[in-house]
C-alpha cells in the first residue's frame, strides 16, 4: 500500500474516456444509456458520479471497471486502450488493476472473510502463504481481525462492506470504484464506511465513488453529474 | 508444471468446499449417477447371469444330442363315450424304433436311458441285494475282453423280452459261490431268469455305456443286465393313473432315446430326418424331439433381445439420471450466476469459471461413479445371496457406465458454466 509519504504524486492521468456510447437493445427499440461521455482523471483524485436512477450512472461504472464493454468510443487507462482488448485481457486488467466496492456486497456466503479476501489474490496466481499473509494484514486495516474467519452471513451490514474494501483493496488496485457502497448501510455505518474511503483517498488512491446522495457524493474533490446519458455538469471543489 | 500441479490442487480442494458447502445439492446430484450406473451394472449383471445359466443348462444336455421322449398323445374325438374308452393306453417310442433309427443312421450313436431298479437276487439260499439293470446289447461295453464267461444281452434277447440275466462278477461270486453260474435260473423279484453271461468288474465302467447311472454307490451294490424291455414289463413299465374316480392305465416302452449325431452341423438334418422316419410307424404324435442346439441357438437368440431391451432400459436409466444432474447444475450454476459475477469482477477469466466447475462437476460424477459401481456390484451379489440366482457382472458394463456418467456430468456441468461465464460481469453480476 501506498504511505502517505507517496501521497504527492505527480499528477498524471490514470483514465481517459472519449465519447462513451452505451446502448441497449430493448426490444424494437434501443435504449440509449449512454451518448457520448468524455471526461479525465488524473492518479490521486476522488471523484463521484452523482445522477438520479436511469441517469446512466451505473452502467458508466461498469464501463469504467471493464465489467461491461461500450457500443463505442475509446477509454484509456493508465495510456492504454482498453475499449479493444479481449475479454480475457479485461479479467487481467479487473484483476490487478481494479478494486470494487458494491452496494450489495457481493461477497462469496461460502467463504470466510478472509477466503473472500483472498479471492482476488488467487486469480492473480498468489501463493497461498503469502496471500494469507496479506489477506490478515487487510482484515487488521478494516478493523474485523477478531472476524477472520466468519462468514459473510455472521456479519453486520458494516462488516460485510469492510470485508469488500478489504478485498478490493488485496491487490493494491489502482482504481478503486465504489457503486453506492452506503446504499444498504444506515446512516451511522454508511458515515464509518466513508471514513474509510476518504482515509483511503487521503493515502493517494484514485477513488470513483457512484451515488445519488448528494451529502454521500461531497466526500470526492469532484463531482460529475449525470443526467440522460450525459455529463450535466463537472464541479471541483 | 510444479505451478500447475499447485493450481490443480488448490481448484480440487476448491472443488471439495463447495461440494462440501452444499451437501444436498451435492447429494441429489450424486444420486442420479449413483443410481444411473448402479443400475446398469446390476441389470446387466442379473441379466447376464440368467441368459448365461439357461445356456449352460442347455448345453449340458449336448449340443450334438437329440432328444426324444415319449408323449402321450391327444385324445382322438374318435366319439367313444368316457365307459368305451380302452383302460390301457399304449403310446410312445418302441424298442423297435430304437432298432430302426440305428439301421438307418448308423453314424449316430443311439442312448437308451438305462432303467434301474432296486431288487432282490436270489439263487437257492444265497440272496442278495441287486441293482437290475434294463439294458441293450449295444449301451454296455461286451466285447470279449469283458466278458468272464458266457456272452452278453443280445438284440433277440431284448426283442423277445426274454427272461435272461448277464451278472456282474461279484454278484456271480457271491451269489454262485461254487457252482458255475452259466444256465442256472435265479429269481430276480418273483421272476425266474436263466444266467446266460457273467461280466467282469461292472463297478468299474459304471457308466460307460448308460446315462442314467448314479454316482457314488458304495461298492456292496451289485450290478445285473437285463434286457431292457424285460425290465419294463416285469418291473412294471404300466403306469397307473387315478383321476376323479376313474383309473387309466399307460404303457410306454422307452420313456427317451438320446442320439448323438457325430457333429453339430448334422444336428438339425438329422433331427428331421428321424422325425420323418417316426412318423412312417407311429400314427399319432406320442413322441417329441428336442434338440439342444436349437434351444441353444434360440437362446442366443433370445440374449441378442434381452440384451437389447436391457440395453434400452440402461441407456433410459442412464439418461434419466443425466437429466437429474443436468437439472441440478443447471441450477446450481443459475444460483451461482451472481458468484460467477463476483469472481469475474475480481479478476478470474472466462477459463478459470470453467476449470472450477468442471472440476466441481468432475468430482461429484467421480464420487457418485465409484459409489455407483458399488451399488451396481452389491445389488447382483445379494441377488445372489437372496435368491439365489446367478448373476455375472460384466467388467464392460462397469466401465460403460462409469465413463457415461461421468461424460454427462461433466457435460452438464460445464455446459451451464459456460453459459454463464459467456455474461458480461456486470450482467453475471445483476443476476439475483
Amino acid at each position: 500500500m501506498r504511505g502517505p509519504s507517496e501521497a504527492p504524486a505527480p499528477r498524471e492521468e490514470v483514465l481517459r474516456v472519449e465519447e462513451l456510447k452505451k446502448e441497449f437493445p430493448m426490444g424494437d427499440t434501443v435504449v440509449r444509456a449512454l451518448c457520448g461521455i468524455s471526461f479525465s482523471m488524473a492518479r490521486g483524485d476522488y471523484l463521484s458520479i452523482m445522477g438520479t436512477s436511469g441517469s446512466g450512472k451505473s452502467t458508466l461504472l461498469s464501463i469504467l471497471g471493464c465489467l461491461d464493454t461500450p457500443t463505442s468510443g475509446e477509454y484509456f487507462l493508465e495510456g492504454v486502450n482498453v475499449s479493444r482488448m479481449s475479454d480475457r485481457q479485461l479479467s487481467h486488467v479487473r484483476g490487478r488493476k481494479f478494486g470494487f466496492v458494491f452496494q450489495s456486497f457481493n461477497l462469496i456466503p461460502q467463504l470466510s472473510v478472509l477466503e473472500n479476501i483472498e479471492v482476488p489474490l488467487f486469480y492473480q496466481g498468489w501463493r497461498e502463504e503469502e496471500s494469507r499473509l496479506r489477506s490478515r494484514e487487510l482484515a487488521k486495516l478494516v478493523g474485523l481481525e477478531h472476524r477472520m474467519d466468519h462468514r459473510p452471513a455472521e456479519l453486520s451490514g458494516g462488516q460485510r462492506q469492510r470485508v469488500a474494501i478489504a478485498r478490493a483493496l488485496a491487490n493494491d488496485p489502482a482504481m478503486l470504484f465504489a457503486d453506492e457502497p452506503t446504499g444498504n448501510l444506515d446512516h451511522a455505518t454508511g458515515l464509518e464506511i466513508m471514513r474509510v474511503l476518504d482515509d483511503l483517498a487521503a493515502q493517494g488512491r484514485s477513488i470513483i465513488l457512484v451515488t445519488h446522495e448528494r451529502a454521500i457524493a461531497e466526500h470526492a474533490g469532484r463531482i460529475l453529474w449525470l443526467q440522460d446519458g450525459a455529463i450535466a455538469k463537472d464541479e471541483r471543489r | 508444471m510444479t505451478r500447475f500441479l499447485y493450481n490443480l490442487k488448490r481448484v480440487v480442494r476448491l472443488g471439495l468446499e463447495s461440494i462440501v458447502e452444499h451437501k444436498l445439492r451435492s447429494f441429489l446430484t450424486m444420486l442420479g449417477i449413483i443410481f444411473g450406473v448402479g443400475s446398469v451394472i446390476g441389470m446387466l449383471a442379473i441379466g447376464e447371469g440368467a441368459s448365461h445359466e439357461a445356456r449352460e443348462q442347455i448345453r449340458s444336455l449336448g449340443s450334438k444330442n437329440i432328444i426324444i421322449r415319449s408323449v402321450k398323445p391327444q385324445e382322438d374325438g374318435g366319439g367313444n363315450g368316457r365307459g368305451m374308452r380302452s383302460l390301457l393306453t399304449a403310446y410312445g417310442l418302441k424298442y423297435e424304433d430304437a432298432l430302426r433309427l440305428r439301421e438307418l443312421f448308423p453314424r449316430v450313436k443311439i442312448h437308451i436311458p438305462a432303467r434301474e431298479i432296486q431288487s432282490r437276487a436270489r439263487y437257492g439260499e444265497e440272496s442278495l441285494p441287486v441293482r437290475v439293470i434294463g439294458t441293450v446289447p449295444w449301451a454296455i461295453p461286451h466285447g470279449l475282453a469283458a466278458m468272464a464267461q458266457g456272452r452278453f444281452l443280445d438284440e433277440q434277447d431284448v426283442r423277445d423280452t426274454e427272461n435272461v440275466v448277464v451278472l456282474g462278477q461279484d454278484a456271480a461270486h457271491r451269489l454262485f459261490p461254487l457252482d458255475p453260474p452259466l444256465g442256472k435260473n435265479l429269481y430276480l423279484g418273483s421272476q425266474a431268469y436263466q444266467v446266460v453271461g457273467v461280466r467282469r468288474n461292472p463297478a468299474l465302467e459304471k457308466g460307460a455305456g448308460t446315462a442314467a447311472g448314479k454316482p457314488g454307490q458304495g461298492k456292496e451294490i451289485y450290478e445285473v443286465y437285463i434286457p431292457i424291455t424285460s425290465a419294463r414289463r416285469r418291473f412294471g413299465e404300466v403306469i397307473m393313473n387315478r383321476e376323479s374316480g376313474s383309473m387309466s392305465l399307460e404303457k410306454v416302452e422307452l420313456h427317451q432315446l438320446t442320439l448323438t449325431a457325430p457333429s453339430e452341423e448334422e444336428v438339425v438334418p438329422l433331427a428331421a430326418a428321424v422325425r420323418g422316419t417316426l412318423l412312417q410307424t407311429h400314427r399319432k404324435t406320442d413322441f417329441e424331439i428336442t434338440v439342444p442346439l436349437e434351444l441353444l441357438r434360440q437362446a442366443e437368440q433370445t440374449k441378442r433381445i434381452f440384451n437389447v431391451v436391457l440395453g434400452s432400459i440402461a441407456a433410459i436409466s442412464l439418461l434419466v439420471g443425466g437429466i437429474g444432474i443436468m437439472n441440478i447444475m443447471l441450477a446450481n450454476v443459475t444460483e451461482r450466476t451472481r458468484e460467477i459475477g463476483i469472481r469475474r469482477a475480481l479478476g478470474a477469466t472466462r477459463g478459470h469459471i470453467v476449470v472450477q466447475f468442471l472440476t466441481e462437476a468432475l468430482l461429484l460424477s467421480f464420487c457418485g461413479g465409484l459409489l455407483g459401481i458399488g451399488l451396481g456390484i452389491a445389488v447382483p451379489k445379494t441377488v445372489t445371496h437372496l435368491a439365489g440366482l446367478t448373476t455375472l457382472i460384466q467388467p464392460d458394463s462397469i466401465l460403460l457406465a462409469f465413463s457415461i456418467s461421468l461424460a454427462t456430468g461433466v457435460i452438464f456441468g460445464i455446459y451451464p458454466a459456460i453459459r454463464a461465464s459467456k455474461l458480461s460481469p456486470m450482467e453475471a453480476l445483476r443476476h439475483e
